[in-house]
């Protein structure tokens, strides 16, 4: 379901940016039908609401639409800024909705979704098996504030570690992380 | 901060674990333009953001995708200036219409200006050509071998009016200068008379003079008019006469 994010691919992210920026609409149908059930399934993971997660899936491709400017080739590739500003949008949105309803409790098992198999592309094969390297804490803690949007103090306060080693933790991780995409990424092609 | 914290706190920052306070502190960090933070900053980004790639994907609802065509669709017909409304097409139509008359109105005013200028820089012209017609005329006249000059002058008690004519025998004609002469009267002008000694008296052509008094003149003497005895200049009726009627504004004896 998902593109892999292939040399070519993102080549074509590119052109469909500037496509869209030239106000394209058949680029923006084009890159919403490539990217947008990653999109739709990290608000999901974020929002755990069907509704809420719809209604933002729009508005991130709106402001995708009207905003296409602010997107810089030289930072990253569309991707990483699409799941940058939904994440962020999300947790925006989480906090709102925390604020709204006091009583409503997180999830508490945000890492449920991520072992789950899946078909997806190669891309996403290499991502698991790099998350499998991490130590279980470590994935966690990462995921805690990936996903959560929870700051290192408050990971430290659920996870019951010290602050110093919550942040450790989180930046070792994730440079391990990043290692191991290198790696697998480099046998796969 | 050391190089390792920096690159810690980018990191934490490009996962979101950063309280507000701290965040912004490293958005400032970032906005100061370091390219090594630049540099970590985007590899953590890049790194954070593959981790949606784990999950089990899930298919977005359809009418997601209907609903932002929809909106973009009515968006960029709204944002089309021509569409807006009617009210606003109106409006630059009015516009459009005010600005039209009003840039005829200045051609029109302009085009009256120019042929206004034309018709001046043409009398000019043609005022210019006269006078330089005249100079030439008169340069020639003092050049010539054979010059005689006449004086004119007034009768009248008091009068400080006078004249001269320059007779170019070669070419045979009168260049006539008058000055101090009272204008004639409105419907009157001034008019030339060559005098032979046995008073015949043959027009040499009108002419006018300014408010000063001052003009000038050239005539063709006839060629075979012989014995010139005397200059005349007489106030006429407009084209002048065959024969003098009205008063003698000046006279000189032509030796």
């Amino acid at each position: 379901l998902f593109s892999a994010d292939s040399n070519e691919t993102k080549s074509d992210d590119y052109a469909l940016m500037r496509a869209i920026s030239a106000r394209d609409q058949s680029a923006l149908r084009t890159l919403y039908d490539r990217h947008s059930p990653l999109i739709f399934t990290l608000l999901m993971r974020i929002l755990h609401n069907r509704a809420d997660a719809d209604e933002l899936l729009t508005d991130i491709f709106w402001e995708i639409w009207e905003h296409a400017d602010r997107f810089d080739s030289l930072r990253g590739s569309p991707r990483t800024y699409f799941i940058t500003l939904a994440r962020s949008r999300a947790i925006d949105r989480l906090r709102n909705r925390a604020r709204q309803v006091p009583t409503m409790q997180m999830s508490d098992s945000p890492a449920v979704a991520v072992n789950n198999a899946a078909e997806d592309g190669e891309q996403a094969r290499i991502v698991r098996s790099a998350l499998d390297n991490l130590d279980a804490a470590q994935r966690k803690m990462i995921e805690y504030a990936f996903y959560e949007g929870l700051s290192h103090s408050e990971i430290a306060a659920k996870t019951q570690q010290p602050l110093g080693t919550v942040k450790t933790y989180i930046r070792r991780g994730l440079i391990q992380l990043r290692d191991s995409l290198r790696t697998l990424d480099g046998k796969s092609s | 901060v050391n190089r390792e914290e920096k690159d810690e706190q980018i990191w934490l920052f490009a996962t979101g674990a950063l309280d507000p306070a701290e965040a912004e502190s490293v958005r400032r960090l970032l906005a100061a333009g370091d390219p090594v933070d630049a540099a970590v900053y985007d590899d953590a980004l890049a790194t954070v953001s593959q981790l949606p790639l784990a999950i089990d994907p899930l298919s977005p609802p359809t009418q997601a995708r209907q609903k932002l065509l929809e909106r973009v669709a009515i968006n960029s017909t709204r944002s089309s200036p021509m569409k807006k409304s009617p009210d606003l097409a109106r409006w630059f139509a009015g516009v459009a219409a005010i600005v039209a008359i009003a840039l005829g109105l200045i051609s029109y005013h302009l085009f009256n200006q120019l042929k206004l200028h034309d018709d001046r820089a043409q009398a000019t012209e043609e005022k210019l050509r006269t006078q330089l017609t005249r100079a030439r005329s008169v340069l020639a006249m003092l050049s010539a071998r054979n010059l005689q000059m006449v004086s004119l002058a007034s009768s009248a008690p008091k009068s400080t009016a006078g004249g001269r004519v320059l007779w170019d025998k070669d070419r045979n004609q009168w260049h006539v200068t008058v000055f101090d002469l009272t204008p004639p009267p409105d419907g009157r002008v001034l008019e030339l008379w060559f005098i032979t000694a046995d008073q015949k008296k043959i027009p040499g052509g009108t002419f006018t003079v300014n408010a000063q008094g001052n003009g000038a003149m050239s005539a063709k003497v006839p060629a075979d008019l012989k014995n010139i005895s005397l200059a005349a200049i007489t106030d006429e009726p407009p084209g002048g006469m065959p024969q003098p009627t009205g008063q003698i504004q000046l006279a000189g004896k032509v030796e």
